[in-house]
């Protein structure tokens, strides 16, 4: 092998490279035509974010946000008046936005934080659900609250970039002083195993999760949340950018399930006294829901 | 220990197994046919033809596979305007980045055959292609076997990285029941003896290959 | 093309230059460590089977057989998740909480131990690829053992293993991407993790994808440099005839 020839091969490697990269093909259609011709939609969900989008214990994947995603279907399928195949794609924190972001996905419901930084990629329904961040610790830990973390090593995951944020931010006004470790799990029910594991000493995500999580743990007195909010945190269905037709379509449909009394009963099923864990509405959520049912 | 909690996810551990069989066989088969179609192209005289398969193998040989799946699922759709799919889009990934893996084993059993063989086959009147069907393709395809065999068992391992975009496989589900489980260590001891024999079964049926060849005469 | 902005700032701009600095040295020093564990304990497994102890010979072997037949990915998974919780409790709480990065220890040996029997496997061609002639023609002129495999055999062998060990390299520098699975921001889980910040992960994935490249690049020629210059006149590689 002469360094000519590999040179040679790189370069020719680089046009192609270039070619490639500058072929400007098709211009998206709007999912919503798109769903209507193929009859077919494809949502992300998670699969670690208990109660959201997990795998319980018979092995089958089921969540709240795979119940909102059904209910979408269902009023696509009364749009447009004939069967819509629905395709679930498994996504986590990390790799959701770029699947949305490059068509694999047409709508990612997966507990997302609405950030103003991600609106600049893709877009965001209405908000849905309305939580905080908070910590879980294994029962009877010396870590009370944020001030608590410092020096400590605290789960998050990596992609959870509103989490991370708020967390830094935390370090960097010296409440956690000195600085806590940040470790990154793919995914919040791998950092809960990391935490049952004792390889953390604090996972630090949303208390929706967090008490999901929780509640499906082999023990779960052995652990409890603690702290108060250290951000809010809306959580939104991504959408692809610019294809105001199918946004405003996702946003009637979540409305409409506000207004009807579905979006209660698919919240209680989850997060109502007898559902997978309890966690009352509160006050504030109660009022955005309020808030965001517009007349028709 | 509680070996129970494999009988427990037993079922829905397997599903995944059929998952990755299903892309092994469709990777070794179209990596395979690629393979040696860039492998005949390495070992081409004609410059366009050479440079750029050259260039190809060279690529795919120095990335790592993981990026490659990732470029597949995540970029390429970007760039073509057309999302695939992760199974699909995972497909495609294998294919192109094992072939560069085939090629290098094609070219290298193309070259085994003697030159005396094909300047022989020429003088007895044979055209370029009767030379390659007739008589360099059928030594080399029996000089590639073991190493064929051998990148077969590389491509089912390589299965498992289809981890990394959440495709649900085998050791993905194993991952799955371990997060909700908390096994750690009867799980993936289980993941390890299940790849580990079916590998080695592999692995014996290439020695085995081997061997006959060693032993026939050249 | 779908509607995409480019943006090559994200490869320099703070922090995230910084972190594909980072990323890209963890890669290096992950990888050269466990190269260097894949070498010494590549060695002793390939000795171990070439010795005419019984046992040697069984242990190195199913040593090389256990770790090519299990892939990367489940080993990755297995000294992360599973073997701290085989030690003894108070051990593995010490682990877990003075280690400063669990993930990048454990990238290391699983890496190591999973290429040495690799390495093992390279090396041993090469010994197996000398003729028994050059045993005997050394014992002959007079040379212990220990002088036979020290002047005659391992030159020869070293240089027959050579190619197949720079693949081996590559191979492990490659493979520590998957490094990236449990936590470990090396170039691989930099462009990602940056990516899932900007949301640029086609200008972050290229970078890495040419980092790849030029390493590879580099790493054969200058590997066939020396291979060059330490061929011994007359002595034919296999494989080229």
């Amino acid at each position: 092998m002469t360094a000519k020839r590999i040179f040679t091969s790189y370069s020719l490697v680089a046009v192609l490279f270039t070619l490639f990269g500058m072929s400007n093909a098709l211009w998206a259609e709007s999912v919503l035509e798109k769903i209507e011709k193929s009859g077919k939609v494809n949502i992300g969900y998670r699969e670690g974010a208990v109660p959201f989008g997990y795998m319980n214990d018979k092995g089958e994947w089921v969540g709240f946000d795979m119940d909102l995603g059904t209910e979408l279907v269902k009023a696509l399928e009364a749009k447009f008046n004939k069967r819509i195949e629905h395709t679930r794609t498994p996504m986590n924190p990390k790799n959701r936005i770029p699947l949305v972001a490059n068509g694999t996905i047409d709508a990612g419901i997966g507990a997302t934080t609405i950030t103003l930084e991600r609106e600049g990629a893709i877009d965001f329904s209405l908000p849905y659900f309305l939580t905080g961040t908070k910590l879980l610790v294994a029962k009877g830990s010396p870590i009370r609250d944020y001030r608590g973390l410092a020096g400590k090593k605290v789960g998050v995951g990596s992609g959870s970039t509103a989490n991370i944020k708020g967390l830094q931010k935390a370090i960097d006004s010296k409440m956690i002083d000195p600085p806590c470790e940040m470790v990154l799990f793919e995914d919040h029910t791998k950092g809960f195993l990391g935490l049952q594991q004792g390889k953390v000493d604090a996972y630090f995500t949303d208390e929706a999760m967090l008490a999901g999580m929780r509640a499906k743990a082999p023990k779960p007195d052995d652990y409890e949340i603690v702290g108060g909010f250290l951000t809010y945190e809306p959580y939104g269905i991504i959408l692809p950018p610019g294809d105001s037709k199918w946004r405003d379509f996702v946003n009637a449909t979540l409305i409409g399930m506000f207004k009807d009394g579905t979006f209660e009963k698919t919240y209680n099923k989850w997060f109502g006294p007898g559902g997978q864990l309890i966690l009352p509405m509160p006050e504030e959520y109660r009022v955005m829901l309020k808030v965001l049912s517009f007349p028709d | 220990m509680d070996w129970n909690v494999i009988a427990r996810n037993l079922g829905f551990m397997a599903g995944g197994l059929v998952l990755t069989f299903q892309l092994a066989a469709l990777a070794i088969g179209g990596g395979l046919l690629l393979g040696i179609l860039l492998g005949l192209c390495r070992v081409s005289s004609v410059s366009w033809i050479y440079y750029p398969s050259t260039a190809y193998v060279h690529f795919f040989r120095s990335q790592p596979l993981i990026l490659v799946i990732f470029w597949f699922y995540f970029l390429v759709p970007i760039l073509v305007g057309r999302p695939l799919g992760a199974f699909p889009s995972t497909v495609v990934a294998f294919i192109c980045f094992e072939a560069a893996y085939f090629a290098e084993i094609v070219r290298g059993g193309l070259q085994s055959v003697s030159r005396g063989q094909t300047m022989a086959a020429y003088a007895c009147g044979l055209r370029y292609s009767q030379v390659q069907l007739h008589v360099v393709i059928p030594q080399a395809l029996r000089n590639m076997v073991p190493a064929l065999t051998t990148q077969a068992v590389v491509i089912f391992q390589d299965t498992s990285l289809a981890y990394v975009i959440g495709l649900r496989e085998f050791l993905r589900r194993v991952n799955l029941v371990d997060t909700r489980e908390v096994r750690s260590v009867e799980l993936y001891c289980f993941a390890g003896l299940v790849y580990l024999v079916l590998c080695s079964m592999g692995s014996i049926l290439a020695r085995r290959l081997e061997q006959r060849r060693g032993a026939a005469p050249a | 093309m779908l509607h995409y902005d480019f943006e090559w700032s994200v490869l320099w701009r703070y922090p995230y230059g910084g972190m594909f600095i980072q990323g890209i040295w963890t890669t290096v020093h992950l990888s050269l460590f466990s190269w260097m564990i894949a070498i010494l304990l590549g060695l002793t497994v390939c000795l171990c089977r070439m010795t005419p102890l019984r046992a040697a010979r069984f242990l190195g072997g199913a040593y090389v057989e256990l770790f090519r037949n299990i892939p990367l990915l489940v080993q990755l998974f297995f000294w992360y998740f599973a073997a701290p919780s085989l030690l003894p409790r108070e051990l593995e709480l010490w682990l877990y909480g003075n280690v400063k990065d669990l993930g990048y220890l454990v990238a290391v040996i699983a890496l190591g131990t999973y290429t040495a029997a690799r390495v093992s496997e390279a090396i041993r061609s090469g010994l197996l690829a000398v003729p028994r002639g050059q045993y005997r023609a050394a014992h002959s002129t007079g040379l212990s053992g220990g002088q036979t495999y020290r002047h005659v055999v391992l030159p020869y062998a070293l240089r027959i293993s050579w190619p197949l060990l720079t693949t081996e390299f590559l191979t492990c520098f490659k493979n520590s991407a998957l490094a990236m699975t449990i936590g470990v921001l090396e170039t691989t889980g930099t462009a990602a993790y940056v990516d899932s910040f900007t949301f640029h992960g086609l200008e972050t994935t290229t970078a890495a994808s040419c980092v790849y490249l030029a390493t590879s690049g580099a790493v054969i020629l200058t590997m066939s440099r020396i291979e060059k210059r330490m061929r011994i006149p007359g002595l034919i590689r296999r494989g080229y005839n």
